[in-house]
């Protein structure tokens, strides 16, 4: 009876944590209270946080409230509504820039990173994730502002060139993280690997055959960083 | 330090489902559970890099999330009881919706678990999901070891109890 009991309990040995929670927890753990230096300060604080992002991120609340005011009916006139456009397309236009010249930097950063410097790469996926993030949101953002405030004027349509232009770099960005995952996994394969190790770099493989570029360097750095 | 890292990594690796699993089932929230069990293990390294010299690690950090939970329920003021509802609803396992696998022997025994005294669950759970030694849990319980077994039985009477009301 009491065996009985106790095969029920130990049904309970299936509770377990998520394996990527263990991972990230044991390099907090770890992790010295040391500056960022590998990549720049600008890029490891949080994103929005950032001198570079802070302008932008402003700049859209600015423009935001700007449209919400347009939206106020006892103040419409026609004079006014014109200023709130040239306003809000003005704007604009240092938030893009902004973004773009952040891409731009942290694309950089991640092209200087060793191909061994495994906790670097760490970093940069940490980075990766936060620049796709907010650079999405903030293009999105541009261009809902764009859609409500402008006619078809030429300052309106330069913009939307700047969105654009905004995109592709970022789509670039995105790509250059793809391949730096890849370049990992190309360098790992040159690794004396034992049986485990030898799963981390599969399941790496796979990862990355699934798009899924943040886990492919998770199994990379599991198979080399020596905490 | 290198050395000190990669001896507590290996601690770390060692005991990490278990401590959460303990934890886990006392606070049924898995976002609870991380937060306590990253703060026991940190606890550890700190005195771990320190020097400070365990007679027992595992016991150190079962005393350790034990307290890191009590302090949980006082500082927040949170009561402890778990119902039956909420308990069902969180399952921990990982894949499980996926699986989609109904598991009657799974949901009774965590059910049942939850709903004996605090004392009791905790030595059940020392003792036959984690394992430990009678010596480990009286002196992870601060107790005589006389005193541990007769709470273990005690405990194993209560759970079969509750297990015998939710089957009938």
């Amino acid at each position: 009876m009491d065996k009985e009991l106790i095969n029920k309990i130990q049904i309970l040995k299936e509770i377990k944590p998520r394996n990527e929670w263990v991972f990230s927890a044991k390099q907090r753990i770890f992790e010295e209270p040391a500056p960022v230096i590998h990549i720049g300060s600008r890029i490891s604080w949080g994103f929005f946080l950032k001198p570079a992002f802070a302008l932008p991120v402003a700049l859209l609340l600015v423009c935001s409230t700007f449209l919400y005011v347009s939206n106020l009916n006892d103040i419409k006139t026609v004079q006014l509504e014109y200023d709130i456009k040239v306003a809000q397309i003005s704007a604009l236009a240092p938030v893009l820039e902004n973004l773009q010249a952040d891409i731009s930097l942290a694309r950089e950063n991640m092209d200087k990173v060793n191909v061994g410097d495994l906790k670097t790469a760490l970093k940069i996926k940490e980075n990766a994730g936060s620049v796709s993030k907010s650079g999405n949101e903030i293009i999105s953002e541009a261009k809902r502002i764009v859609a409500q405030a402008t006619s078809s004027d030429e300052s309106g349509d330069r913009i939307l060139a700047s969105v654009v232009d905004a995109e592709k770099a970022l789509k670039d960005y995105q790509e250059s993280y793809q391949m730096f995952v890849k370049r990992m996994i190309e360098d790992a394969e040159h690794y004396y690997l034992g049986e485990e190790e030898q799963i981390n770099l599969e399941n790496a493989k796979q990862y990355y055959e699934e798009g899924e570029y943040d886990q492919a360097l998770i199994e990379i750095y599991r198979i080399s960083y020596p905490f | 330090m290198a050395n000190l890292r990669k001896q507590y990594s290996k601690i770390y690796d060692q005991y990490i489902n278990k401590i959460y699993r303990f934890v886990f089932l006392k606070v049924s929230s898995k976002e609870v559970a991380e937060d306590l069990t990253t703060e026991v293990f940190v606890r550890g390294w700190d005195k771990y890099r320190a020097g400070e010299e365990f007679e027992n690690i595992q016991a150190f950090l079962y005393q350790v999330a034990r307290n890191l939970v009590i302090d949980h329920y006082r500082v927040k003021g949170r009561d402890r009881t778990i119902s039956t509802e909420y308990t069902t609803l969180i399952d921990p396992r990982p894949g499980v919706e996926e699986k989609a696998i109904i598991d009657s022997d799974f949901d009774q025994v965590r059910i049942a678990l939850a709903n004996i005294n605090e004392d009791y669950q905790e030595v059940v759970v020392l003792r036959y999901l984690d394992e430990l030694s009678i010596p480990e849990i009286s002196k992870i319980l601060n107790k005589s070891e006389g005193t541990t077994r007769v709470m273990i039985h005690r405990a194993m009477e209560s759970l079969r109890k509750e297990m015998d009301i939710r089957q009938a």
